[in-house]
């Protein structure tokens, strides 16, 4: 008998639809079926403080949802102008779908006027593709292994006790790297509850007066991101001078698989100083929490740290075809993606060099572990 | 666009089909390629790009739909409307 699917915006009886959904789509994540979870990260978006609507859609097909789609808006300062765009978030249908998935994404690009995001390179990107957008960039990657005898996909238990000593000379190496600078520079964790005052917006803004294009991380945005109630909890780590001011921060997450995230790292424009403390600190910290490796994914920028400051540090920086790690799967490409209903941001945000952005300022990671 | 064409049409897209979706298995015209959920999205976003590239046409937002998609007959009829 034809089925008939309809595509239609969510409402709330769809809930358990979606909820059933999702460890349907992705029996291989441990948290698709987390409802509470779910829950919990719907009612974060809709306390996004852009003055936005999210949007959602649904599959319907006679009662059962089969696919579903939301639209969350993020504020970014393009070329000096204030732009809302898009991300798809949340895009899922059931094998058989398959054109009213791409319908989905279509109805998205029918719906919202502008479009940024931040995927891993595949079928999601290349089916939004088909709608239009312009690929800026791939994420830089760098990866720096800290303690092998941690690393769960060893080729050979045998080799454990191996890599034990060997992180204990890396980390003894770390120790002198890393090593505070006798600067005037204080690096230290604030509570994520209550740092975040008017500092990070003159911080903001002095940013994006010299970067043309970066997510609008106000202090409104930044407590809505990285504050109570995000979706996945991170430590905040800021450098500020002697008089108390702010020079850059870092958002630091430590995942239950010991894997290390370096969500966000933000220096003053052109302190590469602020960066090389920054990434010392989050080091530091990440041994302290038993991490065996630190992720950082980024677009560089005056407000990154430099390669060099990167690789002196120990990060490497694997290929599209092969991991860091022995044995591991070569690291996500993450690309980001525009398409900017105004012709002259478009224009500047074509542009990779004119942009600072950060892994965690990309809708995957609101759902990474 | 005449009927002899409009096979011309449909015996391509039945060979794209054949080669990227069926495995070698003919696909008649009339068989449902939606509705059967014979389509992956994947294989949907390559089949408008094989359209572009092929027939030279451009499928717009409005003509994205089922009706349009949902048999060989009917992607032949969109593709012969939009050459004229």
């Amino acid at each position: 008998m034809p089925r008939t699917v309809v595509l239609r915006p969510y409402e709330d009886r769809d809930l358990p639809g979606t909820l059933e959904l999702r460890p349907r789509v992705y029996p291989g994540w441990k948290d698709a079926g987390d409802a509470a979870w779910h829950i919990a990260v719907y009612e974060w978006l809709g306390r996004n403080p852009v003055e936005a609507p999210m949007h959602r859609w649904v599959l319907d097909d006679g009662g059962a949802i089969v696919g579903h789609l939301a639209a969350v808006p993020l504020a970014y300062r393009i070329g000096g102008a204030r732009v809302i765009a898009y991300t798809p978030t949340d895009y899922m249908a059931l094998p058989g779908y398959g054109f009213h998935a791409v319908a989905l994404m279509r109805t998205f690009f029918q719906a919202t006027e502008s479009y940024v995001a931040c995927n891993v390179a595949g079928e999601v990107s290349k089916i939004e593709g088909l709608f239009g957008p312009r690929r800026v960039a791939g994420l830089h990657q760098a990866v720096k292994v800290l303690d092998l005898g941690r690393y769960p996909r060893l080729p050979s238990p045998l080799l454990r006790p191996l890599a034990g000593v060997a992180s204990l000379g890396l980390r003894a190496v770390d120790a002198i790297r890393v090593r505070p600078p006798n600067g005037a520079l204080d690096v230290r964790e604030e509570d994520t509850a209550t740092a975040f005052d008017p500092a990070f917006d003159r911080f903001f803004e002095s940013a994006a007066a010299t970067i043309p294009c970066m997510p609008e991380k106000t202090a409104a945005f930044l407590r809505w991101r990285y504050g109570p109630g995000t979706p996945r909890p991170v430590r905040l780590l800021t450098a500020r001078d002697a008089g108390g001011s702010l020079h850059g921060y870092a958002m630091i997450r430590t995942t239950a698989s010991a894997d290390g995230f370096i969500l966000d790292l933000m220096g003053e424009p052109g302190r590469r100083d602020v960066g090389r403390a920054l990434l010392a600190e989050a080091i530091r910290r990440f041994w302290r929490d038993r991490a065996f490796v630190v992720r950082y994914r980024f677009l560089p920028s005056t407000a990154s740290p430099s390669t060099a400051d990167l690789a002196r540090f120990g990060f490497r920086f694997p290929g599209a075809t092969r991991g860091v790690l022995p044995g591991a799967r070569p690291e996500r490409q993450l690309e980001l993606s525009i398409k900017l209903a105004d012709p002259a941001s478009q224009a500047a945000a074509a542009a990779p060099e004119h942009w600072s952005y950060n892994l965690g300022d990309g809708e995957a990671s609101f759902w990474v572990p | 666009m005449a009927i002899e064409e409009l096979e011309d049409v449909a015996g391509t897209i039945r060979g794209w089909l054949r080669e990227h979706v069926t495995g070698d298995r003919e696909v008649a015209n009339d068989e449902e390629l939606i509705s059967s959920g014979l389509l992956t999205s994947l294989q949907t976003v390559e089949l408008v790009l094989f359209l572009d590239q092929r027939f030279g046409i451009d499928i717009t937002d409005d003509e994205f739909v089922e009706e349009n998609f949902n048999t060989v007959d009917a992607v032949a009829r969109l593709v012969a409307s939009k050459r004229g």
